[in-house]
């Protein structure tokens, strides 16, 4: 049953999701890609829920409950437009014989395996997240739990960084679901999914840049044997990917930043849709519930990608495109500014 | 500011002359990186020098923003460094022919991208976990003994060192919200040389901050010495740690 849970919100109301998002048109088969953006949904949709009752400083029950109404929803939605446009179910199409195939899942395999028999000695910070997880579930508060002492605190009293993050009462709200220690989800758990799910937005990012599969193969390849050598300073990606996956910090570096930077440049260079630009809104909104960086880092991108590509193109539309998607930063930056200021 | 951010990121490693190369290898093949050009190359350059090591960007996200120079060393992250990497180590591997010069191509590669850099495995970051919780063992063992006794929720002093790497007053509050730990954040040192020296007047302002039924402490401390004399009964052992509870 517990799996069941991981495989209900990890897997398969992400794919339903993606699916509902990206259209029949644009859809085409494509798992992956239906898959990644249905993952920044269920993120996003969370930081919206989350927003609304942490303002209105709610119990984190109704957060699990609001939350898991909303996505089973959506997720029944889903299934009827799917039933409806006759939707197939269709993965990409796979290179069996590909030997090259076989070597790029054992190295992520591999980097699986290792993170999930393995433990970092170093404690970093990721003690103090794993703590406020675990105190959000077992003290039904949000926040309200000081993560030194383990005591209550008024919610004032929370930094407004961690108030702000919705990453870390999304990992309260699937270890409640699942029924499993936020320690055995964050440490196990997570590594299983997130760490294929990096790589498939690696797999999506390759496809801008080479047409024929075994190309996009040997790029997995070369970007799976940097990532394990890539151990020059802890302030890369790959440390992220390497170390504490299950970081929100982890989660932005390694999943959403890849997605924003390949999924903008192909608006802002290639074809510009309503569907894209909400998509990459979506995407945004993830990121702002990851962490504070995160909304900065997403915006920077974004609004990088579309001023290059306006100069190049001679299109001032990219930069207003580019504005519209950083719609969901800009109220989060005026939400951590008005935390501030209180 | 910016050598330091730069010097905080490489850290002294060929991987900036590897990054460097591979964006002239992108200036130089404009037919066969074509795509990876314009996504690459235009980007990484404005984004590094008109934003990562722009003085005046740097000094408005230190403004609002940022602290420490190892919050804004994460600028990096929206710099595509592996993924020019690869992209150009792909185009190199696939722009050579022959199957005999692909593996000599391959090997060494491998080998300047090895004595470049090392990896976190080679670190000595990684250790076997005790359980599945992935905690020390000590840690669990003295939750499940307070845990069991109390039967709800309880009040626990434990000696907290100042560094974040104290596993046992770490592994307690991620396993448990129920076990309150309420203590001063002392160093091992000063606390035996302060406090130890005069236990009872410790003792004393320690009972009058702070309320508590159990007492964690190291198996040789001096306060494991002395507890006994203050109504307190053994309760368990793990590891090099005692736990105490308050005689009824």
């Amino acid at each position: 049953m517990r799996i069941l849970g991981f495989l209900y919100l990890l897997i398969f109301l992400p794919f339903i999701l993606g699916n509902l998002i990206i259209g029949k048109k644009e859809y085409n088969g494509n798992f992956i890609s239906s898959f990644i953006i249905g993952f920044l949904s269920i993120l996003s949709i969370f930081h919206v829920v989350y927003l609304f009752i942490m303002i209105g400083r709610l119990q984190f029950h109704i957060l699990y409950y609001c939350y898991i109404a909303i996505l089973s929803l959506l997720g029944i939605f889903g299934i009827i437009i799917m039933m409806k446009e006759h939707r197939k179910f269709k993965i990409e199409r796979i290179h069996l014989k590909s030997k090259l195939l076989y070597l790029c899942f054992l190295m992520v395999l591999a980097q699986m395996i290792w993170q999930i028999t393995h433990t970092m000695f170093i404690y970093g910070d990721d003690f103090s997240y794993i703590t406020m997880v675990n105190d959000i579930v077992e003290s039904d508060t949000i926040y309200g739990i000081n993560y030194h002492t383990g005591e209550l605190q008024d919610v004032s009293d929370t930094l407004y960084k961690y108030l702000l993050t919705s990453y870390y009462p999304f990992l309260a709200v699937l270890a409640k679901f699942c029924n499993v220690h936020p320690l055995i989800v964050c440490k196990t758990i997570l590594p299983i999914f997130l760490i294929p799910i990096s790589y498939m937005v690696e797999w999506e990012f390759s496809q801008y840049l080479f047409i024929k599969y075994k190309n996009r193969i040997t790029y997995l390849i070369c970007y799976s044997f940097i990532n394990f050598v890539a151990g020059f300073s802890w302030y890369t990606v790959s440390f992220r990917s390497w170390t504490w996956v299950w970081q929100s910090k982890a989660v932005l570096a390694t999943i959403i930043l890849p997605f924003v930077f390949y999924y903008s440049y192909s608006i802002f260079e290639g074809e510009f849709s309503k569907r894209k630009l909400f998509i990459l809104m979506i995407a945004v909104s993830a990121a702002c519930g990851t962490t504070i960086m995160g909304i900065g880092l997403t915006s920077l991108i974004i609004l990088s990608q579309a001023m290059i590509c306006s100069i190049r193109h001679k299109n001032i539309k990219n930069i207003f495109g580019g504005i519209i998607a950083c719609s969901p930063a800009l109220i989060s930056m005026v939400l951590y500014l008005i935390f501030r200021i209180m | 500011m910016i050598e330091e951010i730069n010097e905080l990121f490489w850290n002294n490693s060929s991987y900036l002359l590897i990054y460097t190369l591979c964006i002239v290898m992108l200036l130089r093949e404009k037919n066969i990186c074509k795509k990876g050009r314009k996504m690459f190359l235009c980007y990484s350059i404005a984004v590094y020098i008109f934003l990562i090591c722009n003085p005046l960007f740097i000094a408005i996200a230190f403004k609002f923003f940022f602290s420490l120079k190892e919050e804004y060393v994460r600028m990096f992250y929206i710099l595509p460094i592996q993924e020019t990497i690869c992209y150009v180590i792909t185009i190199l591997f696939l722009s050579i022919m022959k199957q005999k010069k692909k593996i000599l191509g391959i090997f060494i590669l491998v080998v300047i991208v090895l004595i470049s850099s090392n990896t976190f495995i080679s670190q000595g970051l990684y250790v076997v976990p005790e359980n599945i919780y992935k905690i020390s063992k000590e840690s669990l063992e003295i939750s499940n003994i307070i845990l069991e006794d109390c039967g709800g929720e309880a009040d626990a002093v434990i000696r907290k060192e100042e560094n974040a790497n104290d596993s046992l007053y770490w592994g307690i509050r991620q396993y448990t919200q129920k076990i309150h730990l309420k203590s001063e954040i002392i160093s091992g040192d000063d606390f035996d040389r302060e406090y130890y020296e005069v236990f009872d007047d410790y003792w004393k302002r320690l009972e009058e901050e702070v309320s508590f039924d159990y007492v964690i402490c190291d198996d040789n401390s001096e306060m494991c010495k002395q507890i006994e004399e203050k109504r307190f009964d053994f309760l368990g052992k793990s590891g090099g740690y005692v736990v105490y509870k308050r005689s009824d």
